[in-house]
């Protein structure tokens, strides 16, 4: 983009889906120097007290996240933007246990972890509503910086975290989850959620790649 | 967040279209409030408290303030801390943790209306020293449910606020280098400065329109909400400062809550409600405090009802 109020592009994005052999199913994602471990067991049993008649329990926990702020953004966007995506009616009295670690801080952990999560989910071959991936743009000085790293994040006058879940009709798909901090006006809201679009559709891309190289790899087995 | 009430869809369609025509059940327009009684002072055992009822909706609020002693107050986290309790008294359905999901996006919600070092600059003053902070903590209990508890709540913590006296105390040095906080000989109290205090104000989307204050039933006819906080401009409050329109004014909470998707334009046009609301209750609520003011300060508990309109 030869836009003067854009910087920088998505950093390079790198999986490994199925690395952890003890899991059901696992992703080691990493986008630029941030590293994200998801690992998913279930749908497996739940003691009574848990069991949900109707629906799966979903437990997700995300270890070892000490500071304030990231602990915000777990609550309100990592643990339900991941618990509603699945579709929890098709295994009843079950439970899914997601484990998502920080295992390096590069820029915010949030959308990291989200898309780590998504990739576990299509490993583990849990049927899921929609799939899901999350993009950050942060903004200071008039210019508008995606996927900002540790340093661009720290010189950032706002924030912004926009979820996205596949869509025919808007480019990079429709929004299911936002967080925003920091001070902006509605003008520049809606001009880094236009910027974050273009984003999501490379980050569906890469989990297309992703999935098709996993199962190219398990027919090869086959044939 | 929803208090279960069985309607007919004959039910909901008599509310939504009544509130579509301009009409709600009860007679009010959109931008309309129940009538809403304040009182301040009411608990002894705190520091400043205030009970607010809206309508049928009645909630307590008490401020506490205790001495910290933390390892360095640069890096402790001075903001104030928030609990809700939605007791059983409210409505069955909160019988036992059965209102904690509620409870806990109230208490949320406000702790990011406040999460900001413009709107109370006198969080600045309740650090004593370097080990040593004033932490302030707001109850907030739940009495009866009756729709609307977002802007009880934030009216109530406002109102317990500007109730809120703290002691002046002084800091000596005690053994080993330590400090120690010590009351003086004089004992003064001070307040906080309120003036720009977020109110939080819950625009909810009835039909393809949206009111605030609603009712357990139109809560239960809306698709969707948000909870709009504003910190007042200052000609809100001194009327020889420049004057700010809707769309000038600084907002310190959008948040969304309960299901249902909102295009961004609804989005906008909840936010204009619930700014244009929380204006008009701000001010409302500056003018019946100041009348309030006038009253002689007595020592034990103060109390004083206040009819809102």
């Amino acid at each position: 983009m030869s836009n003067s109020r854009i910087k920088g592009k998505l950093r390079t994005l790198r999986c490994d889906l199925g690395f952890l052999k003890r899991a059901d199913a696992s992703a080691s994602y990493e986008q630029g120097k941030a590293i994200v471990w998801c690992s998913i067991n279930g749908p497996g049993d739940v003691m009574a007290s848990k069991r949900l008649t109707m629906k799966m329990l979903v437990e997700i926990s995300n270890r070892h996240v000490n500071d304030q702020d990231t602990k915000k953004l777990v609550d309100t966007l990592v643990n339900p933007i991941v618990e509603h995506a699945i579709e929890r009616t098709k295994n009843p009295r079950t439970t899914l246990v997601i484990t998502l670690q920080e295992m390096n801080r590069d820029g915010e952990y949030a959308p990291v972890a989200i898309n780590s999560a998504c990739l576990a989910l299509l490993d583990a071959g849990i049927e899921m509503r929609y799939i899901f991936c999350a993009v950050c743009i942060s903004y200071g000085n008039g210019v508008f910086t995606v996927d900002p790293d540790s340093v661009a994040l720290s010189e950032a006058e706002a924030r912004f975290i926009f979820i996205f879940k596949p869509s025919i009709t808007d480019l990079g798909g429709k929004v299911i989850g936002c967080d925003a901090s920091g001070v902006y006006t509605m003008e520049i809201y809606k001009e880094a959620l236009n910027y974050a679009r273009h984003s999501a559709l490379k980050i569906f891309d890469f989990y297309r790649v992703k999935i098709q190289e996993k199962l190219a790899a398990s027919l090869r087995i086959a044939g | 967040m929803n208090v279960n009430v069985s309607l007919s869809n004959g039910e909901k369609n008599y509310i939504i279209d009544g509130v579509q025509d301009g009409m709600r059940a009860d007679g009010r327009g959109h931008f309309d409030y129940r009538p809403i009684f304040i009182e301040s002072g009411v608990l002894a055992t705190t520091d400043g408290s205030a009970r607010i009822r809206i309508g049928t909706t009645d909630v307590l609020v008490g401020i506490k303030a205790e001495l910290a002693t933390v390892e360095n107050t640069q890096e402790a986290v001075n903001r104030i801390k928030f609990f809700v309790d939605f007791s059983a008294n409210a409505t069955p359905q909160f019988e036992g943790r059965g209102g904690e999901s509620y409870a806990l996006e109230i208490a949320n919600t406000l702790y990011e209306a406040y999460n900001n070092d413009n709107v109370l600059p006198d969080l600045s003053k309740l650090i004593l020293s370097k080990t040593h902070m004033w932490v302030l903590y707001a109850d907030i209990v739940l009495l009866q449910y009756g729709g609307n508890i977002m802007d009880a709540a934030s009216l109530g913590v406002r109102t317990a606020l500007a109730d809120t006296k703290l002691v002046n105390v002084v800091v000596r040095p005690a053994d080993e280098g330590k400090l120690m906080v010590d009351l003086p000989d004089e004992r003064k109290l001070w307040s906080l400065d309120v003036s720009k205090v977020p109110l939080v104000v819950e625009a909810s989307k009835i039909g393809d329109v949206s009111v605030v204050d609603a009712t357990i039933i139109e809560e239960n006819c809306a698709t969707s909400s948000l909870f709009v906080g504003i910190m007042p401009p200052e000609c809100d409050y001194n009327p020889s400062a420049p004057s700010v329109s809707d769309d000038d004014c600084v907002l310190t909470l959008v948040r969304k809550s309960k299901g249902g998707s909102l295009e961004l334009e609804s989005i906008e046009e909840m936010i204009n409600t619930g700014v244009r609301a929380a204006r008009e209750l701000n001010k409302a609520l500056i003018k019946r405090l100041n009348e309030e003011v006038m009253e002689p300060y007595k020592p034990t508990i103060h109390r004083s009802q206040t009819f809102l309109h």
